[in-house]
């Protein structure tokens, strides 16, 4: 029976996640402070 | 273009072709010229991967895309670190274990050959044709706005990069495009400075993101469901992760990026260097494309940006009425100018109520001129079908031609033309390195030395490279290219990734059944195509489903037969 692979979790794959959800927020206040005068 | 940009323009080029050949001489083996030695660094990887997903049109075309629907199209890019994290974790792991030089050679060891030799052939059909593209696509931009001949610049292009990547290989490819991205990343910035420098005194960047605000080009989120929006949150999100997973999972020229690592550390940072640095990348390309509009708010603009499809409707029977728009436009343009450049002069001083007011009427001339382009559109769509109404593929080079200053224009040139060449070269070399390893070796002659098969692997780059410069240079006879190549990308993509995915996930599913799958797969989304019955960006998902449905259900079968 071939073993099945396992997967490892590493530190920076949840900095690179962390990272582009702050990138988004970021972007949601950009959009509405500049975005008021529309 | 004055004397300094043409030196600017050929020392930058020449250095990287020259660079790239004397780095790379003394290819020996095909470790050295397929893997490039495998001594890659994580930031090499990184800038490659990259280097590989910009090509020219995205330098022409992003920011003419968020001078006309602002910086909405970042959100494409949502799901890219998702992808990433996937493939740092599943793929970068088993294909360094296996040692793999192809992505296909991996289908062999989980499946047989003839899956990796079907999925192969899919890559080398869908590739090569893209590679054409990825030459024609700037060439055509440049020769309309530089009156430079068309054939001639595809054979230059075609041929600087089939040079320095017949010579060097993959090294070749991850050495030139270190420099390609420092050129790149140099031209952009600085345009962005400079673009801020031209605004008028009053109009700091906070101001300028104002105008752009009240235009509406600063939506950077949209959260709803809309399926005819193409850029949401969740197309972003969802549809992006599963392209990019894809593309940069499945797909030879990104994959081969960091086959080259040294280690699987390396090769997972390069890519999570790629997943940091992505979505920020994207947003500043589209910001400079905010800001080249919000210059257009101070200075006139052509009614279309495209020279050649003006000039085609100015000879065309709607010449009058198409003069006429250019007057309505010229008016319209002077009175924005004046009620910006006195929103300039008022600087600080201006009320708040007063402010409101500015960013309402300069609201609705924007509205107004952009009804003027949408007619002068029509009238160009009449004129000749075949003219490119779309400018947002010129607003970038006609800003650059027109408002830099000497020496700089010769920089930005050669961004687009580095852009061409780092995707060109990356697509080249994955399409040799498949023909040669998956195809060639695999199948036509085994029992060869490595010098060999280096010489057949130089051979197929020079005969894909001649493809490519073949493609492109007819590339004009057909209509709507870009969507054609799109369409036979979307038809092969999503099948091969549902047989990658089983091939990683499903255990169960074995070779024979995922083989069938990917035929009938195949037949059924060729059908669906004909049939015309969902958008062609749909197959890609549609293709992946069907492959690993029909996998199990013939997978069944089999078991239920053997026993």
């Amino acid at each position: 029976m071939e073993k099945p692979e396992k997967y490892t979790w590493k530190t920076s794959y949840t900095v690179v996640l962390v990272a582009n959800i702050v990138y988004i927020i970021l972007f949601y206040f950009i959009m509405n402070y500049f975005g008021q005068w529309n | 273009m004055e004397l300094i940009d043409w030196f600017v323009l050929v020392i930058t080029i020449t250095f990287i072709v020259w660079y790239g050949v004397y780095k790379s001489r003394g290819s020996k083996n095909v470790q050295d010229y397929i893997k490039g030695g495998n001594d890659a660094q994580w930031w090499t990887i990184g800038l490659s991967v990259m280097a590989t997903q910009a090509s020219a049109i995205t330098f022409l075309s992003t920011p003419g895309q968020a001078f006309h629907d602002g910086m909405g199209f970042v959100q494409f890019y949502f799901g890219l670190p998702i992808a990433m994290v996937i493939i740092c974790m599943v793929f970068i792991p088993i294909y360094h274990r296996l040692q793999v030089y192809t992505a296909y050679e991996y289908l062999e060891t989980r499946f047989d050959r003839k899956t990796r030799t079907l999925t192969a052939i899919l890559f080398l059909i869908q590739r090569g044709l893209a590679a054409g593209l990825t030459i024609y696509a700037p060439a055509i931009v440049l020769s309309a706005v530089l009156g430079w001949n068309l054939n001639g610049l595809i054979i230059l292009i075609g041929s600087l990069v089939t040079i320095y990547t017949v010579s060097g290989g993959t090294k070749a490819v991850n050495v030139t495009h270190k420099q390609q991205m420092a050129v790149i990343l140099t031209g952009m910035i600085t345009t962005f400075f400079i673009i801020l420098e031209y605004l008028p005194d009053n109009v700091d960047f906070t101001s300028a993101m104002e105008i752009a605000g009240s235009s509406g080009k600063m939506e950077i989120l949209d959260f709803s469901f809309d399926f005819e929006n193409r850029y949401t949150f969740w197309s972003g999100l969802i549809g992006g992760s599963f392209l990019a997973l894809s593309y940069f999972g499945t797909d030879q020229s990104q994959v081969q990026r960091y086959l080259t690592g040294r280690s699987v550390r390396e090769s997972q940072m390069g890519m999570i260097f790629n997943g940091l640095l992505k979505v920020p990348l994207q947003f500043f390309i589209l910001l400079v494309g905010v800001m080249v509009f919000v210059f257009y708010q101070f200075n006139e603009t052509p009614l279309n940006f495209n020279p050649a499809a003006t000039q085609t409707v100015l000879e065309s029977d709607y010449a009058n009425q198409y003069e006429d728009l250019i007057m309505d436009h010229k008016e319209l343009q002077q009175e924005k100018h004046q009620l910006t450049n006195n929103y300039a002069q008022a600087g600080e001083q201006t009320s708040a109520v007063d402010k409101q007011k500015f960013h309402e009427r300069l609201t609705e001339i924007n509205s107004e001129e952009q009804e003027i382009r949408e007619k002068a559109k029509i009238f160009i769509d009449a004129s000749d079908k075949n003219a490119e109404s779309n400018d947002k593929d010129y607003v970038f080079i006609h800003f650059i031609l027109n408002n830099l200053p000497r020496g700089l224009i010769g920089l930005l040139l050669a961004v687009i033309l580095s852009a061409a060449m780092s995707s060109t070269a990356s697509e080249l070399n994955a399409l040799a390195s498949t023909t040669a390893i998956d195809i060639y070796k695999r199948g036509i002659k085994k029992d060869k030395n490595d010098e060999h098969f280096v010489k057949a692997s130089k051979w197929f780059t020079l005969v894909w490279g001649v493809i490519a410069v073949s493609f492109a240079s007819v590339a004009d006879l057909f209509d709507n290219l870009i969507q054609l190549v799109n369409i036979i990308g979307s038809i092969f993509y999503g099948n091969v990734l549902g047989v990658f995915l089983l091939a990683f996930f499903v255990k169960k599913v074995n070779s024979n059944a995922t083989f069938i799958a990917a035929i009938f797969t195949q037949i059924i989304i060729i059908g669906i195509f004909m049939l015309d019955i969902i958008p062609y960006l749909w197959l890609n998902l549609l293709g992946c489903a069907i492959v690993m449905l029909l996998a199990f259900i013939i997978e069944g079968f089999i078991k239920t037969e053997e026993n």
